[in-house]
């Protein structure tokens, strides 16, 4: 039975030194139309940027912002993949202002965020955050439906293999945040 | 030699075109900045990387299969899932029994390893193992499974000594719809399943499903008969999920199962020569277990978790006949303490209600027993410097029937040199609290022809050796050192690196009270002639250490080709009076290689190359305990082609250990007869509606 087992394992030994490694070779040039194909980019990479255009395009009423401040503050509530998506969006000047980004670990002080980019949280925990921030002037952007649902402003949602907005003006209006009609004609108005 | 070299090749090959891709990584960074929003939302974007990318911040050993895993993978069933993960070792002993455990000691019964399917234990106290045979779940609705290498004891039950696998379900409301799949193939003969879920109310969502599956007979190790391990199952369920409140969400579900097992055995007995005969057992299993949670939110950063569970077990074997019955409330509180400290505690009883029927071949004295187990918990997370250095500190409290008050403290720092990288230390203590058969079975083991004695005139009596419970057996010990190391060297890549050193002591062992055994009278004990008993106890007379490590490498090499990679190296000595024979050896080094690969967007093609080294097994036969034999390594390759017509079909082909007729994985410690896993192929069908 030893010898069997020996054999049949040599025998394989063989037989998978050629064939796995001719089949991958086979699939790299095979599947290598595919990257030619390949125009397309990071998910987070393109939520950022667009957090970042709605940075640009929000207006804040005078309290939101602390005593003339030279910054608007985005913060994030996510993973290391969100952390380092939002850094590509780190020091960007918007007029005067210049971007700072804030990676939160516990959800706290979330006073200084103008924007706060939501991702991975579970429902239960995203209706909390959200009622605790409802009237502060912080334009919250999340991922999906119940984002919207639990009394959040934005989501950017993957439709199709593309982004696509959804805006809860409501939630807006309550915030007394005002968002450039130039984004919102590109999205879809929503209720709750 | 070759399998070094293929395995050299193939690392070196993925390393080196990995250097080339993260080089040549241009930096879109900057110029998606620039883009206008109608750009941006125009863009095709992939997630794919994710995946690769993630970084998980527990400071443990952490291993998350997720459903995409798990479909692609092509795996029919939870113990074959689990070879994705490193630093566990999954050996099957025939077509319905598994040998799995974490960091080593791998046997049918290992004993060191805590199972949950939705927070409902599963291991069973008889033996502190667990019988893969009878735990299922509608695979398509597993969210992920969560498995953690090393003593979990500070959050999790007392039998968390080397891992926590916790097996979770999708939320009602993510399996909204039908779906139906069937299939079949050369082992798998037959399986389906159906399940349907539906918005039952205003934030409340259900799901019920059925399945079901008819699976082959292996071959006998060494010839080309059928091992008669032929199984099949029926199972159903539901769970309801629903939102009662804003700060409340409650958890409903179900399941109820029976399940069909052929075996052949081989059982001694006191009929000459051979002294033992092969049996053909049809032994089936069955149950039903019903769960709830309820889940309290009252603040942003503070909840609380009070769960109940009711499981019902039935198991009949040749051997073995038995039920059990446990009841189990567990309460779970978390809150911020200060700033920068995250308390968590909790309190949980469980009950056991059992009953074995004694068979030919085991008794266990009494033979129902009601144990009960209180626990206690808590544990604080200290943030030390500020995204950069957090302390865990924690301890479990039980007291148990058996051996009382247990303490089970641990202690875990984390640091972040940068955003991608975290290192980890941990120390903790865990125990291994006994089964009930370790204080209470009586199990004839083998009966062997004796040497010739000269008070019978030089004839040979049979020898009849038992294994027997000892009332004194107390808890096993283990102290676990880790270290580990998380990095995310480029966007699309991330290694994972985690050693352990364990230190044991009062290891099970078995030995015999006396050194001649005792002559029984005919008639004395049941059996009518005369013979000789030669009982053997189980002690905690064992020492040893188990060492070694595990790698686990993601790389997405382009949007539409993932490789998973991972090694683990494992070291097993024992010191002392304990041998070999009565603790089983796991493989030294094992290697998994996934290549995930999309040919086209609705073609998914995957490849799965598995390596194991040698490993050691008892073999039941000679006075004094057992033999030790030695499983030969293989290298074994599964492949998976799915293509989707449409969005709501998929058709999958499947094929599993396709380098070999055959290979043998496992030779059981007991009566089960080893048998060989064979080349196998399947066909499967996957329905939304």
């Amino acid at each position: 039975m030893l010898n069997h087992t020996i054999s049949t394992v040599n025998t394989l030994f063989s037989a998978i030194k050629i064939a796995p490694v001719l089949m991958i070779f086979l699939l790299m040039e095979c599947g290598s139309f595919r990257t030619a194909l390949a125009d397309t980019l990071e998910e987070y990479t393109v939520k950022a940027a667009l957090s970042l255009n709605f940075a640009r395009f929000t207006e804040w009423p005078p309290d939101g912002f602390t005593a003339n401040s030279s910054v608007i503050t985005m913060c994030t509530l996510g993973d290391n993949v969100i952390h380092d998506a939002f850094s590509g969006v780190e020091k960007k000047t918007i007029g005067k202002k210049t971007i700072t980004v804030i990676n939160l670990t516990r959800i706290r002080d979330l006073n200084q965020c103008q924007l706060l980019f939501v991702s991975g949280m579970e429902k239960n925990k995203t209706i909390q955050l959200i009622d605790e921030i409802k009237m502060s002037p912080i334009l919250t952007i999340g991922e999906d439906d119940d984002f919207i649902k639990s009394g959040g402003m934005v989501i950017l949602k993957i439709v199709d293999g593309k982004v696509s907005m959804q805006i809860n003006l409501d939630a807006v209006k309550k915030a007394r945040l005002q968002i450039n009609s130039r984004v919102l004609k590109l999205a879809k108005i929503v209720s709750p | 030699m070759h399998k070094k070299n293929l395995f050299l090749f193939l690392f070196f090959w993925v390393a080196q075109s990995g250097m080339a891709e993260i080089q040549s990584q241009p930096d879109k960074q900057k110029d998606v900045t620039q883009l206008d929003m109608a750009d941006l939302l125009n863009v095709k974007v992939t997630s794919v990387s994710k995946k690769a990318q993630a970084l998980s911040d527990a400071p443990s050993a952490i291993f998350v299969i997720s459903s995409e895993d798990i479909k692609r993978s092509g795996v029919t069933n939870v113990p074959e899932a689990l070879r994705m993960v490193p630093g566990i070792d999954v050996a099957r002993i025939n077509s319905n029994k598994w040998a799995i455990t974490s960091r080593g000691f791998n046997g049918s019964s290992a004993n060191k390893l805590l199972v949950l399917i939705d927070g409902r234990s599963v291991y069973t106290p008889a033996f502190s193992g667990v019988y893969w045979d009878a735990q299922d779940v509608m695979i398509e609705d597993i969210d992920r499974i969560e498995v953690i290498r090393g003593p979990g004891a500070t959050l999790w039950g007392a039998n968390a000594v080397n891992g926590v696998i916790n097996i979770i379900t999708k939320d009602a409301e993510k399996t909204q719809g039908g779906l139906l799949t069937a299939g079949g193939g050369s082992y798998e003969t037959g399986f389906g399943s159906l399940r349907y879920g539906k918005k039952l109310g205003d934030d409340t969502y259900g799901r019920i499903y059925a399945k079901g599956f008819q699976r082959d007979n292996f071959k006998t190790s060494g010839k080309n008969t059928n091992a008669g391990d032929d199984w099949s199952k029926q199972q159903g369920g539901f769970r309801i999920d629903s939102r009662l409140t804003e700060q409340d969400e409650l958890t409903l579900q179900g399941d109820l199962y029976h399940t069909d097992i052929n075996q052949t055995l081989m059982t001694p007995n006191f009929i000459p020569p051979t002294f033992n005969q092969t049996i053909s057992d049809q032994a089936y299993n069955e149950g039903w277990n019903i769960t709830s949670r309820l889940r309290h939110k009252y603040s942003t950063t503070a909840e609380y978790i009070l769960q109940f569970y009711y499981d019902h077990t039935r198991r009949n074997e040749f051997f073995s006949q038995q039920s059990l019955d446990t009841f189990d409330i567990d309460f779970q509180n978390s809150f911020e303490l200060t700033d920068s400290q995250d308390f968590i505690w909790g309190l949980g009883y469980r009950t056991n209600m059992d009953q074995f029927n004694t068979t030919q071949l085991t008794a266990l004295t009494p033979s129902r027993r009601n144990t009960q187990l209180f626990s206690a918990f808590l544990q604080d997370e200290f943030t030390l410097v500020e995204d950069a250095l957090w302390l865990t500190i924690g301890s479990k409290f039980e007291h148990n029937d058996y051996t009382g008050f247990e303490g089970q403290p641990t202690a875990r720092l984390m640091w972040a040199p940068s955003p991608k990288q975290r290192v980890w230390a941990a120390f903790s203590r865990s125990v291994r609290t006994p089964a009930r058969a370790e204080q209470d079975v009586d199990l004839l083991r083998a009966i062997l022809p004796s040497p010739p004695l000269a008070q019978f005139g030089g004839a040979s009596l049979p020898m009849e050796i038992s294994i027997n419970g000892n009332k004194a057996f107390q808890s096993e010990v283990e102290l676990t050192y880790e270290l580990g190391y998380r990095f995310t060297f480029s966007p699309k890549a991330s290694f994972d690196f985690a050693a352990f050193y364990n230190d044991y002591d009062k290891l099970r062992d078995t030995a015999s009270l006396s050194d001649v055994p005792t002559f029984v009278s005919p008639g004395t004990d049941g059996i009518l002639q005369p013979h000789l008993h030669l009982p053997l106890v189980f002690q905690n007379t064992g020492k040893g250490r188990t060492y070694g490590f595990s790698t686990s490498t993601i790389w997405q090499m382009s949007d539409w080709w993932r490789w998973d990679l991972n090694y683990s190296f494992l070291k097993t000595e024992f010191a002392g009076t304990l041998q070999v024979a009565t603790q089983p050896v796991s493989p030294q080094n094992k290697v998994s290689l996934r290549a995930l690969i999309n040919p086209a967007d609705n073609i998914n093609f995957d490849l799965w190359l598995r390596y194991n080294s040698d490993a050691i097994v008892t073999v039941p036969t000679v006075v004094g305990g057992a033999n030790t034999t030695t499983i030969k390594g293989y290298v074994t390759l599964d492949a998976r082609l799915a293509w989707k017509p449409m969005s709501n079909l998929e058709l999958s082909l499947v094929g599993q250990n396709l380098l070999a007729d055959r290979h043998l994985e496992y030779v059981d410690e007991v009566f089960v007869v080893p048998s060989e896993i064979p080349r196998s192929v399947y066909g499967k069908i996957a329905f939304d509606f």
